[in-house]
């Protein structure tokens, strides 16, 4: 019996390259053929019944415009934002004079201020592989370990199965492989290493309260960051970084 | 329509270099709220078709579009407006159905670094010979076999099929290599063969390996109705 299988599907979605389709169609034989055109068959009618139109029901579409006004005027902030009019020509004496005022009040500060002593280094996803992550690792992969490895360093969080999360059913090869202790800010935070789709995700833990959860808090405010997301876990702050957007691994957390 | 005012936001955060302007462009609400409301029937079909409680779906399109609506600043002017629009509004049938409890779905067949037992290969020969009339006799049931298949595989059928994207932006939306992108569609698209055979067969709508009482069925005679094995 042919089986309906990922060439098959991609052929009737014609998102085989000419070289491809061409060598898929010379490999079926009659019988394949004829399969093939009812496979389209079946494809169509079933697309048929599923593009049926659903109208947005015109009540739905009248409360959501009014809240997205209402979003607007709770957003808007006269004090915070200032209209700027391209059109709007101000005299030279006024712009120097505003430069002036700028100038002295820097001096002033530089004068009698010493700057603030906040680190805050960027947190990256340093590594471009999973293999490379996974070399840094201080521990064996898989939930077990690192779980040992987290709770012997005074984090007491449990690990969810990889396989059971929530997340596992949009993405795929979602995998512990290691874990180890690294610094931000000078504050050392622990990290789970994850393999997701084939990328390297590191997730972040500190304990809330200690100045290595607030060094996390005020690096994931830096916009040249690869936090994804920071959440509050039982008393932990915990924090996904990476290139591949998945912050929902933080779901892995359990008090 | 107003026209949109260029604004400065004066984000004062807790830097050695003191207060940083950001100049942001933002969409003023008019122009967004038109632009969704061109598609506004595809977006809703999409929730109505991938959410498992039909009974909320109305409330993950709203979230959805202000969603959108609040996040329109990042959205770049002259690139894939309605692939930006589908990626949020799959977060927002992944978050409902996660709070319904069905967004957990066993894992599908093998990945690259696990084996796991191939799926057995079920037969939908009745299907195939008459896909139009079994459709049809099934009615709703149709609707209802794409809650039987995974998430991923039902929401990349819906891309693939209704909206017409790409793998390529399939890909991009699902935030998945294309490769995967081509395992759902093709293993939902069978196990929806499958099941809907299963279906037909059951209620009596097809007996294997029998055309005419297809159309019977799908014409709503007695003799469809009675079912039963001959």
């Amino acid at each position: 019996m042919h089986e309906f299988n990922e060439q098959w599907s991609a052929y009737l979605d014609g998102e085989l390259s000419d070289a491809e389709a061409r060598a898929f169609e010379q490999s079926l034989d009659e019988s394949a053929r004829e399969r093939l055109q009812q496979e389209k068959a079946v494809e169509d009618a079933l697309t048929e019944r599923l593009a049926a139109p659903v109208s947005c029901p015109d009540e739905v579409w009248s409360a959501i415009k009014a809240q997205a006004e209402a979003l607007d005027t709770a957003n808007a902030d006269p004090g915070n934002v200032v209209a700027f009019d391209p059109r709007a020509r101000r005299p030279l004496w006024y712009a120097a004079s505003v430069a002036a005022a700028v100038l002295v009040a820097f001096t002033l500060a530089s004068l009698f201020q010493t700057p603030p002593t906040v680190e805050n280094d960027a947190v990256v996803m340093a590594a471009a592989s999973i293999e490379e992550l996974a070399a840094g690792s201080e521990v064996e992969g898989g939930r077990e370990n690192v779980e040992r490895f987290l709770r012997e360093r005074g984090i007491e969080l449990a690990l969810a199965e990889e396989d059971t999360m929530p997340i596992a059913s949009l993405h795929h090869d979602i995998e512990i492989v290691g874990a180890r202790e690294e610094h931000v800010n000078g504050k050392p935070v622990k990290e789970v290493l994850f393999a997701c789709c084939g990328y390297p995700i590191k997730l972040l833990t500190a304990k809330r309260g200690t100045p290595e959860a607030a060094a996390l808090i005020a690096a994931a405010e830096r916009d040249d960051n690869d936090i994804q997301e920071v959440r509050e876990v039982g008393g932990y702050v915990t924090a996904a970084v990476g290139h591949h957007h998945a912050p929902d691994l933080l779901d892995v957390f359990g008090e | 329509m107003g026209t949109c005012a260029l604004q400065l936001d004066i984000l004062h955060k807790r830097r050695s270099n003191g207060p940083q302007l950001r100049v942001v462009d933002t969409p003023c609400m008019d122009e967004f709220l038109e632009k969704i409301e061109k598609h506004k029937d595809e977006f809703y079909r999409f929730i109505r078709r991938n959410v498992w409680d039909r009974n909320v779906a109305d409330d993950v399109f709203s979230q959805a579009v202000l969603a959108a609506y609040e996040s329109r600043a990042k959205y770049t002017p002259g690139t894939n407006f309605r692939a930006w629009m589908f990626r949020i509004l799959l977060n927002k049938c992944y978050v409902a159905n996660r709070e319904t409890g069905r967004a957990f779905e066993p894992l599908e067949g093998a990945t690259e670094n696990k084996a796991v037992a191939p799926e057995p290969v079920r037969d939908y020969g009745d299907l195939l010979r008459d896909p139009e009339a079994v459709l049809q006799a099934c009615g709703d049931e149709v609707y209802q076999a794409m809650f039987g298949i995974s998430e991923a595989q039902r929401s990349a059928i819906l891309l693939r099929g209704i909206e017409k994207f790409s793998y390529q932006e399939i890909a991009e939306i699902m935030e998945i290599p294309v490769g995967t992108v081509m395992t759902h569609l093709s293993r939902g698209r069978r196990k929806l063969r499958e099941q809907l055979t299963e279906y037909a067969q059951e209620t009596g709508i097809v007996r294997a390996n029998s055309p005419s009482r297809t159309r019977e069925a799908a014409e709503g005679t007695d003799d469809a109705a009675q079912g039963g094995a001959t």
